[in-house]
């Protein structure tokens, strides 16, 4: 069998493919939702890409690794990410990968014979994933793993790249009704008919991916490390910083990769992985019911004056006894957590900054009851009480329009967010 | 009028030379029902009892050829139904009835929210023997209908189901509706055996959201644990897995409709031939949970948003391979329906309630009562041939 055949000219992925939307703008475009906008960190990866390596201690898909990579001076991007998902892509897409991967898909591909067979033509379920479903991906991964082995060096490598691999396509025998990109409602129907197209369909979108960034690489050096950034210790003194909170807009990233995060659950209850189902939320997750566990969390957790004085006025809205309510069980404890992981990450951030540190942090102001969240301001805040300089870099802030996005109809602040960047460095 | 007759083609396809709309045509691989321009009438027909090889224009060979002429995989249906353009077509009203639908029983294992049919179930009309429902199969030909949808409650549960269709077998297209909850072998290979559309009625791939308005009945100890949508599903998955053509109906709920274009992606990959998706119709038997499973301010969110995408999605490929119907509430008196006692009834113009077509002749009720009294006839051919879009 030859090997896999790239068209020319490059076809959308269609939706019948089922191929998850996150993916197939992953695939296609190498960012999605939240993803660094590269027209303005490019800029920035300039001002900073003398220092040699530049840390994102918030990485998400590996914006950053990208603009690095294709810099025409030698930097590095130091990249920590937690949620597992976004770790994996990063691991996909990374340079230093690309040859081993081109080669690892044509190798799947002349193993097609071997691909599972679906016992059913589909299944229907409650759950994110049916038994039907589980056990070709056991299939799949295992077929993965056993190649992989042909191109990695150790087990650790061959482990996190086949999961990388796959990963992308798990969705693809999820059970789920999409919504919007950050949402998954679970339960649904996995059709299993032409399955086998299906992946092919992703192979050559993921081949065509890595041929085009491997054609603009300059520098393949960078580090992805899996670790949460409000507890993690680094040995290393970092020069540089780009990077970009959560915004608090009650998204839970963790949800929008619920099935990929539910398989790597799965794995490790079955334990062939270890370490990469996440146990706990991640930083702007809307989670704050009492009922499962978790802290309430009040004004008085934060240290921003920036940010008391804007929960104080979440704390003394003049509602509806509905808003109240809502205020009270999940407003409040919600913004407040939010604004206290965010200190706790960069007070342990700053630890493995170097003494001529300097850093951009690019932030979006959400809006709450028709009053800007005053994220860019509270960070300024958060940074100088830390005993760095920061500063709004006035020549970066612009308006983004939200209008015609996840709700065609908003109008006014609602549908206008500041985006601001911040300079921070030591004095 | 002179009568007319309805043939099934050696192609499989029945027809019927409508002397208002050409020629009508039922495809009982694929459920669905075109109009055929009367200047192409002589060549479609001549095609369909296979006289000739090939048909001039590709609209027909892909919208009535699937399954005996091309693959389904090479089908392409239009959004509307009037070939080979509704252009062609001058407010397009047929002569005599396109679609019967016969309540077969009024006995039912499910009782959805918004059944509109309950005001003629359960004992409220007294169940045919097997005289009557012969009886009633030969007034309900007489109307020469292109297809007879056997309907309920649960034709399933109807201990003549076999009888009927005997007697329908070649005669007219055979569409069967049913939640599947009851389904099993036996059905199966009377289906198999009469060449039977089977429609299956599935609101949500979600399971959960289907059964919240899907319920089975109270008081059914054995069943009532069961889930409707995963009943539905088995029924779905056994009628394709055996080659019998297969549609979905679906009923766009206010939980339900939110979820429709996935779940079109799902029933297009499954090689679903047909899909409807039906408006809650209002009725004197739901009006109790009308307003809560309409939810009128997200209805308009659907239709604004919701059905021109799902528009736009059979256009960009659901349509090779699965037809899509969308019908509206609009004239609730475009359907004909006979009740298990063999009356004939349609839904009052303004909803809520049945009317008897014809007051004076209620089990075969005079044609000129049918078309120019109670049902709406441009309504009721804008029904089956999807003239909405």
């Amino acid at each position: 069998m030859a090997v896999l055949e790239v068209p020319n000219k490059r076809r959308a992925i269609e939706s019948t493919s089922f191929i998850r939307t996150v993916y197939r703008s992953l695939l296609q475009q190498g960012r999605t939702y939240a993803s660094f906008d590269p027209t303005i960190v490019g800029q920035l990866v300039d001002n900073l890409a003398s220092r040699k390596i530049i840390l994102d201690p918030m990485a998400g898909y590996g914006g950053l690794i990208t603009l690095c990579a294709r810099h025409k001076d030698p930097v590095s991007a130091y990249c920590i990410e937690y949620n597992p998902p976004s770790y994996l892509w990063q691991i996909l897409t990374n340079p230093s990968n690309s040859s081993k991967l081109l080669s690892f898909i044509d190798h799947i591909y002349k193993s097609k014979k071997r691909w599972p067979s679906a016992p059913v033509r589909a299944s229907m379920s409650n759950d994110l994933f049916p038994a039907e479903s589980l056990e070709i991906l056991m299939k799949l991964f295992s077929l993965i793993n056993k190649t992989a082995k042909k191109v990695c060096s150790d087990d650790k490598e061959q482990i996190e790249l086949s999961l990388a691999f796959l990963l992308p396509f798990v969705g693809r025998f999820a059970t789920y009704a999409p919504g919007t990109i950050v949402h998954v409602k679970k339960g649904g129907i996995c059709v299993y008919v032409d399955w086998h197209d299906d992946f092919e369909i992703y192979l050559v979108a993921l081949k065509n991916l890595l041929i085009k960034s491997q054609a603009q690489v300059f520098n393949t050096k960078h580090k992805i490390v899996y670790g949460d950034c409000k507890t993690i210790k680094l040995s290393e003194k970092f020069p540089a910083m780009i990077t970009s909170p959560p915004y608090p807009n009650q998204i839970d990233y963790y949800s929008i990769f619920a099935p990929e995060n539910a398989f790597l659950s799965f794995l490790e209850e079955e334990r062939i992985v270890k370490g990469l189902a996440l146990k706990e939320r991640l930083i702007g997750n809307p989670c704050v019911s009492v009922k499962e566990g978790a802290k309430k969390y009040t004004p008085d957790d934060v240290t921003s004056k920036t940010a008391k004085s804007f929960l104080n006025f979440v704390a003394n809205y003049n509602g509806t006894k509905r808003q109240l309510s809502d205020i009270d069980t999940y407003y409040l404890p919600s913004l407040s957590k939010y604004f206290y992981e965010i200190e706790t990450a960069y007070a342990n951030i700053t630890r493995c900054l170097d003494r001529n540190f300097e850093g951009y942090i690019i932030v979006v102001n959400n809006s709450f009851r028709k009053r800007i969240i005053p994220v860019a301001e509270t960070i300024v805040d958060i940074w100088k009480n830390l005993g760095f300089e920061a500063e709004i870099v006035p020549e970066f802030t612009r308006e983004l329009s939200h209008a015609g996005g996840i709700n065609p109809s908003v109008k006014g602040l609602t549908a206008r967010h500041m985006e601001y960047t911040i300079r921070v460095y030591r004095k | 009028m002179k009568r007319q007759i309805v043939t099934q083609t050696k192609s499989g396809l029945f027809v019927r030379d409508d002397s208002t709309m050409g020629l009508l045509v039922f495809s009982p691989y694929t459920g669905n029902i075109f109009a055929c321009n009367s200047a192409d009438k002589t060549d479609v027909i001549r095609w369909l009892n296979k006289q000739t090889k090939t048909i001039s224009s590709a609209t027909y060979e892909k919208a009535l050829g699937p399954e005996w002429a091309i693959s389904i995989k090479e089908s392409e249906y239009p959004a509307n139904h009037l070939l080979p353009n509704p252009e062609s077509y001058d407010n397009p009203c047929p002569s005599y009835p396109i679609v019967i639908n016969w309540l077969l029983t009024g006995a039912c294992a499910l009782q959805c929210k918004y059944c509109y049919a309950e005001d003629l179930m359960r004992g409220k009309c007294k169940e045919p023997s097997k005289e009557d429902v012969l009886k009633i199969a030969q007034a309900v030909l007489s109307f020469s209908p292109l297809a007879v949808v056997l309907t309920g409650g649960d034709p399933l549960l109807s201990p003549h189901l076999e009888t009927v269709m005997a007697v329908l077998y070649g005669k007219t297209g055979l569409i069967i509706d049913t939640s599947g909850f009851t389904f099993n072998e036996t059905h199966l290979n009377i289906f198999k055996k009469y060449g039977v559309f089977v429609r299956v009625s599935l609101d949500s791939e979600i399971p959960q959201v289907n059964d919240l308005y899907r319920v089975p009945l109270q008081g059914e100890k054995q069943r009532a644990n069961m889930s409707s949508g995963y009943a539905a599903f088995n029924t779905l998955c056994q009628c394709l897995d055996a080659g019998l053509g297969v549609g979905i109906q679906s009923v766009a709920a206010d939980k339900s409709r939110q979820h429709l274009a996935a779940f079109g992606d799902k029933l297009f990959k499954m090689r679903v031939r047909s899909w409807r998706i039906l408006m809650v119709a209002k009725s004197a038997s739901n009006a109790e949970h009308y307003k809560k499973i309409v939810n009128e301010e997200g209805l308009e969110r659907f239709e604004d948003t919701i059905k021109s995408n799902l528009r736009k999605k059979h256009t960009n490929g659901w349509n090779k391979g699965m037809s899509v119907q969308m019908t509206h509430n609009r004239a609730p008196n475009s359907v004909i329906l006979v009740s298990p006692e063999g009356i004939f009834l349609t839904e009052k113009k303004h909803g809520n309630g049945k009317v008897v077509i014809d007051a004076r002749n209620h089990k075969k009720p005079r044609l000129s009562e049918i078309f120019s009294q109670q049902i709406a006839a441009h309504e009721h051919a804008e029904r089956y041939l999807n003239g909405e879009t």
